[in-house]
Protein backbone atom coordinates (compact mmCIF):
# COMPACT_ATOMS: atom_id res chain seq x y z
CA UNK A 1 0.00 0.00 0.00
CA UNK A 2 2.96 2.28 0.03
CA UNK A 3 2.70 5.47 -2.33
CA UNK A 4 -1.11 4.93 -2.05
CA UNK A 5 -3.51 7.61 -0.70
CA UNK A 6 -5.56 6.22 2.19
CA UNK A 7 -9.16 6.78 0.26
CA UNK A 8 -7.58 4.33 -2.61
CA UNK A 9 -6.44 1.99 -0.12
CA UNK A 10 -10.03 1.86 1.47
CA UNK A 11 -11.62 0.93 -2.39
CA UNK A 12 -8.80 -1.35 -2.77
CA UNK A 13 -9.65 -3.09 0.56
CA UNK A 14 -13.44 -2.88 -0.47
CA UNK A 15 -12.90 -4.03 -3.80
CA UNK A 16 -10.77 -7.00 -2.50
CA UNK A 17 -12.12 -7.89 0.81
CA UNK A 18 -15.54 -10.40 -0.91
CA UNK A 19 -12.82 -11.54 -3.02
CA UNK A 20 -13.18 -14.82 -1.22
CA UNK A 21 -16.45 -15.56 -0.84
CA UNK A 22 -15.94 -16.18 -4.29
CA UNK A 23 -13.28 -19.02 -4.13
CA UNK A 24 -14.34 -22.23 -3.01
CA UNK A 25 -11.21 -24.24 -3.41
CA UNK A 26 -9.15 -24.19 -0.09
CA UNK A 27 -5.69 -24.31 -1.76
CA UNK A 28 -7.03 -21.28 -3.81
CA UNK A 29 -7.75 -19.51 -0.43
CA UNK A 30 -4.64 -20.93 1.57
CA UNK A 31 -2.33 -19.50 -1.74
CA UNK A 32 -4.44 -15.83 -1.20
CA UNK A 33 -3.06 -15.95 2.25
CA UNK A 34 0.06 -16.53 1.57
CA UNK A 35 -0.06 -13.32 -0.55
CA UNK A 36 -1.19 -11.14 1.99
CA UNK A 37 1.35 -12.41 4.41
CA UNK A 38 4.22 -11.76 2.05
CA UNK A 39 2.89 -8.27 1.15
CA UNK A 40 2.09 -7.39 4.72
CA UNK A 41 5.45 -6.91 5.44
CA UNK A 42 7.62 -6.65 8.71
CA UNK A 43 3.67 -6.76 10.42
CA UNK A 44 2.91 -9.86 8.88
CA UNK A 45 3.12 -12.07 12.31
CA UNK A 46 1.93 -9.78 14.60
CA UNK A 47 -0.99 -9.29 12.11
CA UNK A 48 -1.58 -12.68 11.72
CA UNK A 49 -1.49 -13.29 15.29
CA UNK A 50 -4.30 -11.04 15.98
CA UNK A 51 -6.22 -12.14 13.13
CA UNK A 52 -6.18 -15.92 14.91
CA UNK A 53 -6.50 -14.62 18.26
CA UNK A 54 -10.00 -12.61 16.99
CA UNK A 55 -11.81 -15.54 15.03
CA UNK A 56 -10.43 -18.18 17.89
CA UNK A 57 -13.39 -18.55 19.98
CA UNK A 58 -16.56 -17.91 17.03
CA UNK A 59 -14.02 -20.60 14.36
CA UNK A 60 -13.48 -22.96 17.23
CA UNK A 61 -17.07 -23.18 18.27
CA UNK A 62 -18.65 -23.25 14.97
CA UNK A 63 -15.85 -26.05 13.48
CA UNK A 64 -16.73 -28.13 16.73
CA UNK A 65 -20.47 -28.27 15.86
CA UNK A 66 -19.54 -29.25 12.43
CA UNK A 67 -17.75 -31.88 13.52
CA UNK A 68 -20.02 -33.18 16.28
CA UNK A 69 -22.93 -32.77 13.65
CA UNK A 70 -20.88 -34.77 10.79
CA UNK A 71 -19.69 -37.12 13.65
CA UNK A 72 -23.78 -37.74 13.98
CA UNK A 73 -24.00 -38.05 10.43
CA UNK A 74 -21.39 -40.29 9.92
CA UNK A 75 -19.37 -38.11 7.65
CA UNK A 76 -17.39 -34.84 8.96
CA UNK A 77 -16.52 -32.48 5.74
CA UNK A 78 -13.30 -31.73 6.08
CA UNK A 79 -12.80 -30.02 2.78
CA UNK A 80 -15.79 -27.29 4.14
CA UNK A 81 -14.01 -26.72 7.54
CA UNK A 82 -10.70 -25.86 6.23
CA UNK A 83 -12.04 -23.66 3.25
CA UNK A 84 -14.62 -22.05 6.11
CA UNK A 85 -11.59 -21.38 8.37
CA UNK A 86 -9.68 -19.85 5.66
CA UNK A 87 -11.91 -17.61 4.12
CA UNK A 88 -12.85 -16.34 7.48
CA UNK A 89 -9.38 -16.01 8.44
CA UNK A 90 -8.26 -14.04 5.01
CA UNK A 91 -10.78 -11.79 5.12
CA UNK A 92 -10.12 -11.01 8.94
CA UNK A 93 -6.41 -10.77 8.05
CA UNK A 94 -7.65 -8.39 5.65
CA UNK A 95 -9.15 -5.89 7.75
CA UNK A 96 -6.49 -6.21 10.29
CA UNK A 97 -3.60 -5.49 7.47
CA UNK A 98 -5.88 -2.30 6.45
CA UNK A 99 -6.49 -0.53 9.99
CA UNK A 100 -2.75 -1.44 10.61
CA UNK A 101 -1.09 0.47 7.11
CA UNK A 102 -4.14 2.91 6.49
CA UNK A 103 -5.12 6.01 8.94
CA UNK A 104 -9.12 5.18 8.55
CA UNK A 105 -9.92 8.60 9.29
CA UNK A 106 -7.93 10.12 6.56
CA UNK A 107 -9.19 7.21 4.31
CA UNK A 108 -13.07 8.65 5.25
CA UNK A 109 -12.30 12.55 5.02
CA UNK A 110 -15.32 14.09 3.51
CA UNK A 111 -17.89 12.02 4.30
CA UNK A 112 -18.73 13.21 7.84
CA UNK A 113 -21.63 10.24 8.33
CA UNK A 114 -18.90 7.21 8.37
CA UNK A 115 -16.18 9.57 9.97
CA UNK A 116 -18.41 10.41 12.65
CA UNK A 117 -19.27 6.42 12.87
CA UNK A 118 -15.99 5.92 12.72
CA UNK A 119 -14.47 7.96 15.50
CA UNK A 120 -17.13 6.83 17.65
CA UNK A 121 -16.07 2.97 16.91
CA UNK A 122 -12.53 3.81 16.82
CA UNK A 123 -12.79 5.55 20.37
CA UNK A 124 -14.66 2.95 21.91
CA UNK A 125 -12.32 0.29 20.95
CA UNK A 126 -9.41 1.64 22.09
CA UNK A 127 -11.06 2.43 25.65
CA UNK A 128 -12.64 -0.93 25.50
CA UNK A 129 -8.63 -2.33 25.09
CA UNK A 130 -7.40 -0.29 27.62
CA UNK A 131 -9.73 -1.31 30.43
CA UNK A 132 -9.13 -4.93 29.35
CA UNK A 133 -5.47 -4.46 29.45
CA UNK A 134 -5.82 -3.04 32.59
CA UNK A 135 -8.09 -6.26 34.00
CA UNK A 136 -5.07 -8.01 32.96
CA UNK A 137 -2.37 -6.37 34.30
CA UNK A 138 -4.26 -5.94 37.56
CA UNK A 139 -4.80 -9.53 38.03
CA UNK A 140 -1.25 -10.29 37.36
CA UNK A 141 -0.46 -7.83 39.91
CA UNK A 142 -2.32 -9.51 42.37
CA UNK A 143 -1.86 -12.89 41.70
CA UNK A 144 1.48 -13.29 44.32
CA UNK A 145 1.34 -17.25 43.39
CA UNK A 146 0.12 -18.65 40.35
CA UNK A 147 -3.50 -18.29 40.74
CA UNK A 148 -6.34 -21.05 41.10
CA UNK A 149 -8.91 -21.92 38.58
CA UNK A 150 -11.69 -20.64 39.96
CA UNK A 151 -9.94 -17.57 40.88
CA UNK A 152 -9.08 -17.11 36.93
CA UNK A 153 -13.00 -17.60 36.54
CA UNK A 154 -13.84 -15.08 38.97
CA UNK A 155 -11.63 -12.56 37.06
CA UNK A 156 -12.94 -13.58 33.74
CA UNK A 157 -16.66 -13.48 34.81
CA UNK A 158 -15.55 -9.89 36.77
CA UNK A 159 -14.17 -8.63 33.91
CA UNK A 160 -17.07 -9.34 31.55
CA UNK A 161 -19.34 -8.10 34.16
CA UNK A 162 -17.32 -4.88 33.25
CA UNK A 163 -17.23 -4.57 29.55
CA UNK A 164 -21.18 -5.25 29.77
CA UNK A 165 -21.52 -2.65 32.15
CA UNK A 166 -19.23 0.20 30.45
CA UNK A 167 -20.71 -1.14 27.37
CA UNK A 168 -24.14 -0.12 28.54
CA UNK A 169 -23.06 2.99 29.81
CA UNK A 170 -20.98 4.10 27.29
CA UNK A 171 -23.67 3.80 24.60
CA UNK A 172 -25.85 5.42 27.19
CA UNK A 173 -24.07 8.02 27.25
CA UNK A 174 -22.50 8.37 23.72
CA UNK A 175 -25.99 8.71 22.57
CA UNK A 176 -27.03 11.53 24.92
CA UNK A 177 -23.55 13.83 24.26
CA UNK A 178 -24.37 13.81 20.63
CA UNK A 179 -27.95 14.64 21.04
CA UNK A 180 -26.63 17.40 23.06
CA UNK A 181 -24.54 18.52 20.41
CA UNK A 182 -27.54 17.98 17.75
CA UNK A 183 -26.19 15.12 16.10
CA UNK A 184 -29.67 13.44 15.84
CA UNK A 185 -31.21 17.35 14.63
CA UNK A 186 -32.37 17.45 11.07
CA UNK B 1 15.76 -1.02 46.66
CA UNK B 2 14.12 -0.62 43.09
CA UNK B 3 16.18 1.26 40.35
CA UNK B 4 14.94 2.29 36.93
CA UNK B 5 18.56 2.53 34.36
CA UNK B 6 17.62 4.83 31.29
CA UNK B 7 14.54 2.81 30.70
CA UNK B 8 12.22 3.56 27.69
CA UNK B 9 8.78 2.10 26.89
CA UNK B 10 5.88 2.79 24.46
CA UNK B 11 2.29 1.23 23.97
CA UNK B 12 2.33 1.78 20.19
CA UNK B 13 5.61 1.14 18.19
CA UNK B 14 7.22 4.89 17.65
CA UNK B 15 5.47 6.49 20.32
CA UNK B 16 7.38 6.78 23.45
CA UNK B 17 5.82 7.69 26.61
CA UNK B 18 9.10 7.14 28.58
CA UNK B 19 12.15 7.60 27.15
CA UNK B 20 15.67 6.95 28.33
CA UNK B 21 14.39 7.37 32.32
CA UNK B 22 16.83 6.31 34.79
CA UNK B 23 16.06 7.04 38.79
CA UNK B 24 16.34 4.74 41.99
CA UNK B 25 14.01 4.45 44.58
CA UNK B 26 15.47 3.76 48.11
CA UNK B 27 14.19 1.50 51.10
CA UNK B 28 11.38 4.05 53.39
CA UNK B 29 11.10 6.86 50.67
CA UNK B 30 7.78 9.12 50.16
CA UNK B 31 8.09 9.61 46.45
CA UNK B 32 5.41 11.80 44.82
CA UNK B 33 5.14 11.53 40.80
CA UNK B 34 3.84 14.98 39.72
CA UNK B 35 2.87 15.35 36.39
CA UNK B 36 -0.04 16.12 34.24
CA UNK B 37 -2.57 14.16 31.65
CA UNK B 38 -0.71 11.36 29.41
CA UNK B 39 3.16 12.15 30.97
CA UNK B 40 3.71 8.60 31.70
CA UNK B 41 2.88 8.51 35.36
CA UNK B 42 0.38 5.13 35.00
CA UNK B 43 3.06 3.80 32.91
CA UNK B 44 6.04 4.25 35.02
CA UNK B 45 4.00 2.66 37.85
CA UNK B 46 3.26 -0.55 35.80
CA UNK B 47 6.88 -0.38 34.66
CA UNK B 48 8.00 -0.01 38.90
CA UNK B 49 5.81 -3.34 39.09
CA UNK B 50 7.07 -5.49 36.37
CA UNK B 51 3.81 -6.03 34.76
CA UNK B 52 5.54 -4.60 31.58
CA UNK B 53 9.10 -4.89 30.04
CA UNK B 54 11.02 -2.13 28.97
CA UNK B 55 12.01 -1.74 25.33
CA UNK B 56 15.18 -0.62 26.20
CA UNK B 57 16.64 -0.13 29.56
CA UNK B 58 16.60 -1.91 32.41
CA UNK B 59 13.88 -2.08 36.14
CA UNK B 60 15.48 -3.88 38.91
CA UNK B 61 14.13 -4.92 42.15
CA UNK B 62 16.80 -5.60 44.83
CA UNK B 63 18.63 -6.55 42.17
CA UNK B 64 17.01 -8.68 40.60
CA UNK B 65 14.22 -8.22 37.75
CA UNK B 66 10.79 -7.29 39.39
CA UNK B 67 9.03 -10.51 39.05
CA UNK B 68 8.49 -13.40 40.69
CA UNK B 69 6.43 -14.45 44.39
CA UNK B 70 8.92 -12.71 46.56
CA UNK B 71 8.37 -10.08 44.52
CA UNK B 72 4.79 -9.66 44.22
CA UNK B 73 4.45 -10.25 48.15
CA UNK B 74 6.43 -7.39 48.38
CA UNK B 75 5.27 -4.82 45.74
CA UNK B 76 1.56 -3.96 45.67
CA UNK B 77 -0.14 -1.79 43.07
CA UNK B 78 -3.01 0.61 43.40
CA UNK B 79 -4.18 1.13 39.89
CA UNK B 80 -5.97 4.51 38.67
CA UNK B 81 -9.46 2.95 37.64
CA UNK B 82 -9.70 0.31 40.69
CA UNK B 83 -12.73 -1.76 38.99
CA UNK B 84 -9.97 -3.76 37.39
CA UNK B 85 -8.52 -4.94 40.48
CA UNK B 86 -11.62 -6.61 41.86
CA UNK B 87 -13.22 -10.16 41.01
CA UNK B 88 -14.25 -11.86 44.46
CA UNK B 89 -17.93 -12.54 45.32
CA UNK B 90 -17.14 -10.52 48.40
CA UNK B 91 -15.43 -7.66 49.77
CA UNK B 92 -14.30 -9.68 52.36
CA UNK B 93 -12.99 -12.67 50.15
CA UNK B 94 -11.39 -9.30 47.81
CA UNK B 95 -9.38 -8.20 51.22
CA UNK B 96 -8.44 -11.96 52.23
CA UNK B 97 -6.95 -13.02 48.35
CA UNK B 98 -3.68 -11.72 48.69
CA UNK B 99 -3.08 -13.02 52.36
CA UNK B 100 -4.62 -16.14 51.55
CA UNK B 101 -2.52 -16.66 48.63
CA UNK B 102 0.61 -16.45 51.42
CA UNK B 103 -0.80 -18.52 53.63
CA UNK B 104 -1.05 -15.98 56.42
CA UNK B 105 -2.91 -17.76 59.63
CA UNK B 106 -4.08 -14.51 60.31
CA UNK B 107 -5.72 -13.92 57.39
CA UNK B 108 -9.65 -13.40 59.12
CA UNK B 109 -8.00 -9.96 61.29
CA UNK B 110 -6.04 -8.22 58.72
CA UNK B 111 -9.30 -8.81 56.75
CA UNK B 112 -11.36 -7.04 59.73
CA UNK B 113 -8.53 -4.53 60.99
CA UNK B 114 -8.39 -3.02 57.09
CA UNK B 115 -11.84 -2.62 56.81
CA UNK B 116 -12.24 -1.25 59.80
CA UNK B 117 -9.62 0.99 59.42
CA UNK B 118 -11.41 1.91 55.76
CA UNK B 119 -15.11 1.90 57.06
CA UNK B 120 -16.01 -1.15 55.13
CA UNK B 121 -16.94 -3.64 57.73
CA UNK B 122 -20.62 -3.14 56.66
CA UNK B 123 -19.64 -3.75 53.34
CA UNK B 124 -17.61 -6.54 53.96
CA UNK B 125 -20.15 -9.10 52.31
CA UNK B 126 -21.39 -7.32 49.27
CA UNK B 127 -20.14 -7.95 46.22
CA UNK B 128 -17.27 -5.41 44.89
CA UNK B 129 -19.07 -4.31 41.48
CA UNK B 130 -21.74 -2.79 43.11
CA UNK B 131 -20.31 -0.38 45.03
CA UNK B 132 -19.40 3.08 44.06
CA UNK B 133 -16.31 4.65 42.55
CA UNK B 134 -15.19 5.67 45.79
CA UNK B 135 -15.81 2.43 47.50
CA UNK B 136 -14.10 0.20 45.27
CA UNK B 137 -11.12 2.39 45.66
CA UNK B 138 -11.15 1.87 49.45
CA UNK B 139 -11.19 -1.95 49.15
CA UNK B 140 -8.53 -1.92 46.86
CA UNK B 141 -6.24 0.05 48.95
CA UNK B 142 -7.55 -2.46 51.65
CA UNK B 143 -6.82 -5.41 49.67
CA UNK B 144 -3.38 -3.98 48.98
CA UNK B 145 -2.25 -2.90 52.82
CA UNK B 146 -3.32 -6.84 54.19
CA UNK B 147 -0.55 -8.29 52.59
CA UNK B 148 1.48 -5.34 54.14
CA UNK B 149 3.88 -4.45 50.89
CA UNK B 150 6.90 -3.19 51.44
CA UNK B 151 6.88 -1.31 48.16
CA UNK B 152 3.11 0.28 47.45
CA UNK B 153 2.41 1.90 44.23
CA UNK B 154 -0.10 4.17 44.21
CA UNK B 155 -1.81 5.71 40.87
CA UNK B 156 -4.06 8.56 41.60
CA UNK B 157 -4.72 7.84 44.87
CA UNK B 158 -6.81 10.58 45.56
CA UNK B 159 -8.92 10.48 42.62
CA UNK B 160 -12.42 9.05 44.16
CA UNK B 161 -11.72 9.28 47.96
CA UNK B 162 -13.33 11.40 50.22
CA UNK B 163 -10.97 14.04 52.25
CA UNK B 164 -11.31 12.31 55.34
CA UNK B 165 -10.07 8.90 53.26
CA UNK B 166 -7.13 10.53 51.90
CA UNK B 167 -6.32 12.18 55.23
CA UNK B 168 -6.24 8.82 56.44
CA UNK B 169 -4.44 7.33 54.16
CA UNK B 170 -1.63 9.92 54.32
CA UNK B 171 -1.51 9.90 58.23
CA UNK B 172 -1.54 5.90 57.55
CA UNK B 173 1.48 5.94 55.03
CA UNK B 174 3.41 8.68 56.71
CA UNK B 175 3.13 6.40 59.95
CA UNK B 176 4.53 3.07 58.19
CA UNK B 177 7.75 2.13 57.00
CA UNK B 178 6.80 1.12 53.68
CA UNK B 179 8.29 2.83 51.21
CA UNK B 180 5.85 4.52 49.00
CA UNK B 181 5.62 6.07 45.44
CA UNK B 182 2.81 7.88 44.26
CA UNK B 183 1.84 9.10 41.38
CA UNK B 184 -0.72 12.26 41.36
CA UNK B 185 -1.37 15.31 39.82
CA UNK B 186 -2.67 16.99 43.18
CA UNK B 187 -0.61 19.34 44.67
CA UNK B 188 -1.83 19.44 47.83
CA UNK B 189 -1.54 15.39 48.58
CA UNK B 190 1.83 15.78 47.20
CA UNK B 191 2.93 18.08 49.61
CA UNK B 192 1.52 15.71 52.36
CA UNK B 193 2.64 13.31 51.49
CA UNK B 194 5.74 12.65 49.84
CA UNK B 195 9.44 13.96 51.18
CA UNK B 196 10.93 13.77 47.30
CA UNK B 197 9.15 14.66 44.30
CA UNK B 198 9.88 13.19 40.76
CA UNK B 199 8.08 15.44 38.24
CA UNK B 200 7.41 14.55 35.06
CA UNK B 201 7.22 16.11 31.33
CA UNK B 202 5.91 15.09 28.29
CA UNK B 203 7.62 11.86 26.77
CA UNK B 204 8.37 10.95 30.51
CA UNK B 205 11.02 12.96 30.85
CA UNK B 206 12.10 13.50 34.31
CA UNK B 207 12.13 17.35 34.78
CA UNK B 208 13.12 17.30 38.22
CA UNK B 209 13.91 15.03 41.94
CA UNK B 210 14.50 16.19 44.74
CA UNK B 211 12.64 17.75 47.76
CA UNK B 212 8.94 18.29 47.48
CA UNK B 213 8.87 21.62 49.09
CA UNK B 214 11.20 23.14 47.16
CA UNK B 215 9.45 21.80 43.25
CA UNK B 216 5.88 23.07 44.71
CA UNK B 217 7.91 26.54 45.19
CA UNK B 218 9.34 26.22 41.46
CA UNK B 219 6.38 27.58 39.79
CA UNK B 220 8.43 27.96 36.61
CA UNK B 221 9.25 23.98 36.76
CA UNK B 222 5.00 23.31 37.89
CA UNK B 223 4.94 25.36 34.63
CA UNK B 224 6.98 23.17 32.19
CA UNK B 225 5.14 20.39 33.58
CA UNK B 226 1.61 21.32 32.75
CA UNK B 227 0.65 21.87 36.56
CA UNK B 228 0.57 25.47 36.53
CA UNK B 229 -1.34 27.91 34.24
CA UNK B 230 -1.06 31.71 33.26
CA UNK B 231 -3.82 33.78 34.62
CA UNK B 232 -4.65 37.11 33.01
CA UNK B 233 -5.32 39.83 35.26
CA UNK B 234 -6.29 42.99 35.44
CA UNK B 235 -4.94 45.24 37.78
CA UNK B 236 -5.85 48.99 37.66
CA UNK B 237 -6.47 49.04 34.43
CA UNK B 238 -3.19 47.34 33.37
CA UNK B 239 -3.61 43.92 32.34
CA UNK B 240 -1.11 41.55 32.98
CA UNK B 241 -0.21 37.56 33.43
CA UNK B 242 1.02 35.69 36.65
CA UNK B 243 1.74 32.37 36.88
CA UNK B 244 -0.98 30.30 39.40
CA UNK B 245 -1.38 26.73 40.59
CA UNK B 246 -4.91 25.77 41.52
CA UNK B 247 -5.15 22.54 44.19
CA UNK B 248 -1.90 24.49 46.43
CA UNK B 249 -2.26 27.45 48.55
CA UNK B 250 1.51 27.09 49.47
CA UNK B 251 0.90 26.23 53.40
Amino acid sequence: MAGMTARHALYLYLAVLPAPTFVHDPALLALGLLVALALAGAERWRILKRSLLAILAFNLSVSLGVVLVGLWRGHVDTDWLLLANLRVLLMVFLGFWFVARVNLLAALQGWPTATLVATLALGQARAFARLIRDFRLAFASRSIVKPRLLDRRRHAGAQAVALLDKAQVQSTEVALAMRSRGAFDA
Amino acid sequence: MLELDRVRFGWEEGKSVIDGLSLKIREGDKVVILGANGCGKSTLLKLMNGLITPQSGSVSYRGAAPKGRDFRAECALLFQHPEAMLFNPTVRAEIAYGPRQLELPDTDARVAHWAEALQLSPLLDQPPFLLSGGEKQKVALAALLAITPKLLLLDEPSASLDPATVGWLIDTLLDSDMTVVAATHNLSLAAELGSRCLVLGSGGRLLYDGPVAAALGNLALLEEAHLAHRHKHRHDGTLHTHLHVHDWDGS
